[in-house]
């Protein structure tokens, strides 16, 4: 088991926003996370990666109890987390974002200059490293985040709506990108784009205000009556 | 082609110092004691960049810090007839405490809070230095004898009233802040500092411990400020209560952000274009605080960047 919570809730004053999750993952899977609009996603891999401390509950990632570990110790310890809205350094060279990120990967022997080009090269962004990151096109930003990520060489990337805002054939590629990392990294998923999580994910979590209501493969989900009602309402 | 920028670079901020230490024989008398005064004031602004320009954190205590020096410095020879290098020696322990102290609370807040909390505790000296006038006798301030400024070094005497001396040393504390902000600005740390000021959430889940990196960013920040301030009292013989007014950290802000925040050289070419800029006005009127005030804001409207800041943006990219 590489992660795993145990009754893991958060609360933002009197709103439930997660709620007694218990939750875990395998190393190597690729898992997606769904759930309609405020179903407490983001708000569930916050309280993963230490963006957000838990209001109940714990949380043990690689056998450690990180419950209460600030979420810089965490990322040192291999979770990289790429957030929902675009978020690099918008006024650093493409290089100088990478270079950044892979300051505190897990213990790689590569030279940094090495390791960002092969980040680079890895989401096929190479030809712009010396370019500002404010000027990349958006779908080229996110391809930079997953390179930030991937320079951490992390045991676990978490991936916020990745492919949100990316044209039908960036998404196609940033599929085969996430199946090359899935290789030797362990990926959590959110994603809406559900023809994405039918192709690349072997299991399924669903959320619905803040509880996970279903787990199981993609058959599985498109099948489970309450994940019907979760998404159409009833 | 990189490490020949880096040449480049480094042979143009060489040519400043270099520059600024040839200036002292060509210089007129009047301007003499000016630049020797604005080098210092330099050194300050080289402080205040590296928390404001670098890490992007605004203060308006820095004055606090400035005059921690002064004092520290000042009434140690004033009141314990220490020696000059003893008050500057210790000038610089306090005002590592004093940054340590500020930091550690300061950095609680972010943004607007910052700068109130960082603004309170500057008063809060300044009002000190007002309440214990029977110490620092005030606004009316302590004035050094001239015994008490020579100093030995090398097995040779030095007596900072001398002017050519006075020159020498601020060039040499300036010079020294240069190259230390150059070393920092190319270091780990610098760009760490520099990746928190573009996005510090980002910063913080890439591993970085972005508080303690604000610490050590208001610490080094802090202490190099008091270097300034004991330097100042040290070569002017003058400490009074008004280098702990506001006015002082505003001054520290406004250097930086007309020569360029977040480069090495910036705050320096600011603190010279500030003084000159109010040295020439006041030729012309008495209203030439206004004057230099128009000028600013001109600058802020169309160069928001700061000079060396737009130089860097349309030419010099490898500026640091
Ligand atoms: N910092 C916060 N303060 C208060 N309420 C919050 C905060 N963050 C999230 N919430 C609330 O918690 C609930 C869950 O939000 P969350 O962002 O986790 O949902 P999500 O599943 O990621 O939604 P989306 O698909 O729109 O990204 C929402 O009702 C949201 O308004
Ligand atoms: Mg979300």
């Amino acid at each position: 088991m590489l992660i795993t919570t145990k009754g893991l809730s958060k609360t933002f004053g009197g709103l439930a926003a997660v709620t007694d999750v218990n939750f875990s993952l395998n190393k190597g899977e690729l898992r997606a996370l769904i759930g309609p609009n405020g179903a407490g996603k983001t708000t569930l891999v916050s309280l993963l990666s230490g963006r957000l401390s838990p209001s109940s509950g714990s949380i043990t990632f690689d056998g450690k109890d990180v419950t209460k570990m600030p979420a810089w110790k965490r990322v040192r310890m291999g979770i990289a987390y790429t957030f929902q809205i675009t978020s690099v350094f918008p006024q650093l060279t493409v290089y100088e974002n990478v270079a950044t990120a892979a300051c505190y990967g897990q213990g790689i022997n590569l030279t940094t200059d090495t390791l960002v080009t092969e980040c680079l090269v890895n989401v096929g962004i190479e030809d712009r490293s010396s370019i500002k990151a404010a000027e990349l096109s958006y779908g080229h930003q996110r391809l930079l985040e997953v390179a930030m990520g991937c320079s951490l060489k992390p045991k676990l990337m978490i991936l916020d709506e990745p492919t949100q805002g990316l044209a039908d054939s960036e998404i196609e590629n940033f599929c085969e990108l996430l199946v090359q990392i899935n290789k030797d990294t362990t990926i959590l998923l959110i994603e809406h784009n559900m023809s994405v999580v039918m192709q690349l994910a072997r299991k399924i979590s669903v959320l619905d205000h803040g509880r996970i209501i279903a787990e199981g493969t993609p058959n599985e989900i498109s099948n489970n009556s309450l994940v019907q009602t979760a998404y159409l309402g009833n | 082609m990189k490490t020949h920028r880096k040449l480049v670079s480094l042979y143009l901020h060489a040519a400043v110092i270099l520059g600024l230490f040839l200036a002292q024989f060509f210089l007129p008398d009047y301007l003499y004691l000016a630049v020797t005064r604005v080098m210092i004031l330099s050194v300050f602004a080289i402080a205040y960049n590296i928390l404001f320009g670098y890490t992007g954190l605004l203060s308006l205590g820095h004055a606090m810090f400035f005059s921690v020096g002064l004092y520290t410095a000042g009434l140690t020879v004033y009141h314990l007839e220490w020696s000059a290098a003893e008050a500057f020696v210790s000038s610089i322990g306090v005002g590592l405490i004093f940054s340590i102290l500020l930091g550690a609370v300061a950095l609680r807040t972010s943004g607007v809070a910052f700068m109130i909390v960082t603004l309170m505790f500057s008063q809060v000296f300044y009002l000190g230095t007002l309440y214990f006038t029977t110490y620092t006798r005030g606004d009316e301030g302590l004035v050094l004898s001239e015994g008490a400024r020579q100093f030995t070094f090398l097995f040779a005497s030095f007596d900072l009233s001398d002017p050519s001396v006075r020159y020498v040393v601020a060039w040499l504390l300036l010079s020294l802040s240069i190259i230390f902000c150059y070393v920092i600005a190319r270091s780990r740390l610098g760009r760490a500092l520099v990746a928190i000021r573009e996005n510090e959430t980002r910063t913080q889940m890439l591993g970085y411990n972005t508080f303690m990196l604000k610490l050590v960013a208001v610490i080094i920040s802090g202490t190099l400020s008091s270097i300034s301030g004991a330097a100042y009292v040290l070569l002017f013989a003058y400490a009074g209560s008004s280098f702990a007014t506001i006015q002082y950290s505003i001054d520290a802000l406004l250097y930086t952000l007309l020569g360029g925040a977040g480069t090495v050289l910036g705050p320096v070419l600011g603190a010279f274009l500030m003084f000159f800029m109010i040295d020439i006005t006041s030729e012309y009127t008495s209203a030439y605080l206004l004057i230099a005030g128009i000028i600013l804001v001109f600058l802020v409207m169309y160069f928001p960047r700061g000079i060396l800041g737009e130089v860097r943006h349309r030419w010099l990219q490898w500026l640091p």
